[in-house]
């Protein structure tokens, strides 16, 4: 047992031999195990902005400290860890800097994460989360099990804490947009519908930078209230209607382009089939429909992230995310034909799609 | 509206998002900042037990799901994630066996997490974490903060979550107990005083390893109960006399060794100090202390896990890890002269003292 082996066996005796052997195992495995404690930790740093009081130049602990009103001596041990991590970097003793990865913990920057980690962190996300279990054992969302109602009617009732939903999709589309502007041709397009857009902000970009565009904004009347807004302050409201309605009923508009963007993980197989139903049917011979979406990777090597993505779509709506090969199984079922994937800004697709029988 | 785009430059920001290439920062950042999903996701596991049922051989989800009675294709999508960060292994499609790393999840292996993971997932753990930014503002602990009272009354409030708490001291304890035994020398000693001992899984280790050796346990009455019926077990209770007492009045022993086994990360310097310096009091002049900690590696790169540990003495009972050169002032604060440090096994070390001179 204790001779070196080639090729270890998932046996008890090779495990415990090799965890004998090797504690870099339990210390792998203790590191994840304890991922909460740092994912609580960058939570911290975030509502303390440390990354904004770092961005001209170092601190040390105690300007930290005295700068966001915490204790010196906790706010230094939250800091180290935070270096053993690589979010920061102590130069010299005590003095504290933005690493690479920690300049993305700045709002607003290219790739920021700052309004996607906040939402991660939020109370609802992290007590969906710790309902895990239930989700497991259920195969349904967590989110109604904990708060008694679903997703999009928890911030309904609380509207305080919409505003970090939404800003973690705002986040998320302003650094989609740009790629798919430049990585889809909207040329031939006059008008694109955004189906459950909400504010609009993935749509007035595509309208920012293509002229000739006119778009539609569809999705529930509540969601598309601030819309109007948004679309002016973009100067784009003059070439853009705001439709409110729901996407289980037949749409009531026509389009070049129907983009649905990070709706369809929200739902069961069914009722994405339902929303590109609709969709076939308010499509003419020269529509494209297309998809925003992260598609499982073929390489898991790559996969984490997407795995824990589509856990979130779990406990949270109650959806999931698909392969390449399951959304053209929706299109299939729909009436659809699969035309086309182009990658996005990471992690995020594009997936064509245009009527079958055109 | 009317301003142009250059839509001919290239968008760095799209650029980025086709470059596979490089490090990929943003992917790093929301691995940390998602970590707590993987955390849970790995509690899950130890809820339903599932490491134990593939102890001898891949099983198909729909196995596992029907044993442990949850839903095959959330069970699917919980494993697929967790064969990301190798705990299992999909063998086929859909058949899952454990990896080196996922066998340390069985109950009762040797390096089992199992009971740790359910400490660190248990209600007053998970959300006392949740509230670690109030332990950041001021300095105390998160635990009496969310709960209104310190961790030691709170396990007496809820008696159904102290076995989190106690089953995870007591799977550290048979792994420290051996590395105690195999690393300090404990011939020439008569008795052996294990203080702050809980259940005496330590002491009971070193008793049945040194037939010569007496062996005493002193704790809180109420930690102490079982604790007669768990060395009689063990076969060494007629050699172990159990003590009911606080650590912060005078002790009522004598013994050759102090054994202060995951005590002082407990305590503030200022209750560390109290203890050793009743410790001290009770020692006499040959007598040994020997304090187990984590002890904070001067490699910083190394040093993540010691200081979450230390992150957690903050947030649950307030105390913190210490570097050799702190717990070596506390020591002499105490009136101790440190001697040696001993490795355990990871992350523990021994760190002995003696007297450094009789107290009149």
């Amino acid at each position: 047992m204790s001779k070196a082996q080639p090729r270890p066996k998932l046996t008890t005796e090779v495990a415990s031999a090799s965890h004998e052997n090797n504690p870099n195992l339990n210390t792998v495995l203790m590191r994840l195990v304890l991922g909460n404690l740092v994912s609580e930790v960058i939570q911290v740093a975030l509502k303390l902005d440390l990354a904004k009081l770092l961005k001209a130049q170092a601190m040390t602990d105690e300007e930290l400290a005295e700068a966001t009103h915490t204790n010196p001596a906790a706010l230094y041990r939250l800091l180290r860890v935070l270096v053993s991590v690589g979010i920061l970097e102590e130069s010299t003793s005590h003095r504290f800097g933005l690493t690479q990865m920690g300049q993305l913990l700045q709002k607003g920057v290219p790739g920021s994460v700052y309004s996607t980690a906040l939402f991660f962190g939020s109370p609802r996300a992290r007590k969906i989360w710790e309902n895990l279990l239930y989700s497991v054992e259920t195969g349904e969302n967590a989110n109604q099990h904990t708060f008694g109602v679903p997703t999009w009617e928890y911030y309904a009732q609380h509207s305080e804490e919409a505003p970090i939903f939404y800003n973690f999709m705002t986040e998320s589309s302003n650094q989609i947009t740009p790629s798919l502007s430049a990585n889809y041709n909207f040329e031939k397009v006059r008008v694109v519908a955004d189906v459950g857009g909400a504010q609009g902000n993935m749509l007035a970009a595509i309208l920012k930078a293509n002229p000739h565009l006119r778009g539609i904004l569809f999705d529930l009347p509540h969601t598309t209230q601030a819309a109007q807004q948004h679309l002016q302050k973009e100067g784009v409201a003059d070439r853009c209607q705001i439709v409110s309605g729901d996407m289980f009923q037949p749409w009531p508009f026509q389009a070049d382009l129907y983009l649905i963007s990070r709706v369809l993980d929200n739902w069961s197989d069914e009722q994405a089939v339902a929303i590109l139903k609709n969709c076939r049917q308010a499509m003419s011979a020269d529509s494209k429909v297309v998809l925003v979406e992260r598609i499982l990777p073929e390489d898991p090597d790559r996969a984490l992230l997407f795995y824990l993505f589509d856990l979130q779509m779990l406990v949270g709506p109650g959806g999931q995310d698909h392969s390449l090969k399951e959304y053209q199984k929706f299109f299939e079922a729909a009436g659809l034909r699969f035309t086309q994937a182009i990658s996005l800004t990471s992690p995020f697709s594009l997936i064509e799609a245009e009527a079958v029988g055109a | 509206m009317s301003e142009k785009q250059p839509e001919a430059e290239p968008n760095p920001e799209a650029s980025v998002g086709k470059t596979e290439k490089g490090p990929n920062f943003r992917a790093g950042l929301m691995q940390k900042v998602l970590g707590y999903q993987v955390s849970r996701a790995i509690y899950v596991v130890a809820q339903l037990n599932l490491a134990d049922l593939l102890k001898d051989e891949a099983r198909t989800v729909e196995q596992l799901a029907q044993e442990t009675n949850s839903n095959p294709a959330a069970l699917y999508r919980l494993l697929r994630m967790l064969t990301m960060v190798e705990v299992f292994e999909e063998t086929a499609p859909h058949r899952f066996a454990l990896t080196p790393s996922g066998q340390l999840l069985r109950k009762s292996v040797p390096g089992s997490l199992y009971n740790m993971i359910l400490f660190f997932g248990s209600p007053r753990v998970w959300q006392s974490w949740e509230d670690f930014s109030y332990s950041i503002q001021t300095g105390e602990n998160a635990t009496n903060h969310v709960f209104g009272v310190p961790t030691w009354e709170y396990y007496s409030q809820h008696p159904e979550e102290a076995p989190a708490f106690y089953n995870f001291m007591t799977e550290s304890s048979n792994q420290l107990g051996p590395a105690v035994v195999a690393n300090y020398n404990f011939g020439g000693l008569g008795v052996v005083a294990d203080v702050g001992g809980a259940q005496g899984n330590i002491i009971a280790a070193i008793l049945k390893a040194n037939p010569h050796l007496k062996g005493i346990l002193f704790d809180l009455p109420h930690v102490t109960a079982g604790a007669s019926q768990h060395l009689a077990t063990t076969g060494v209770g007629e050699r172990c006399q159990v003590i009911g007492g606080n650590m912060f009045e005078p002790w009522p022993f004598k013994a050759d060794l102090y054994l202060i086994a995951r005590v002082l990360h407990d305590w503030d310097d200022e209750h560390t100090i109290a203890i050793l310096k009743n410790c001290r009091q009770a020692m006499g002049a040959n007598s040994k202390v020997a304090v187990i900690e984590r002890i904070l590696p001067q490699d910083k790169d190394a040093a993540l896990l010691y200081y979450l540990s230390d992150l957690h003495m903050l947030v649950g009972p307030g105390g913190q890890e210490r570097s050799l050169q702190q717990y070596q002032n506390l020591f002499k604060a105490a009136g101790l002269n440190f001697t040696r440090a001993i490795p355990l096994n990871p992350p523990f070390s021994l760190i002995e003292g003696e007297p450094e001179g009789l107290l009149s």
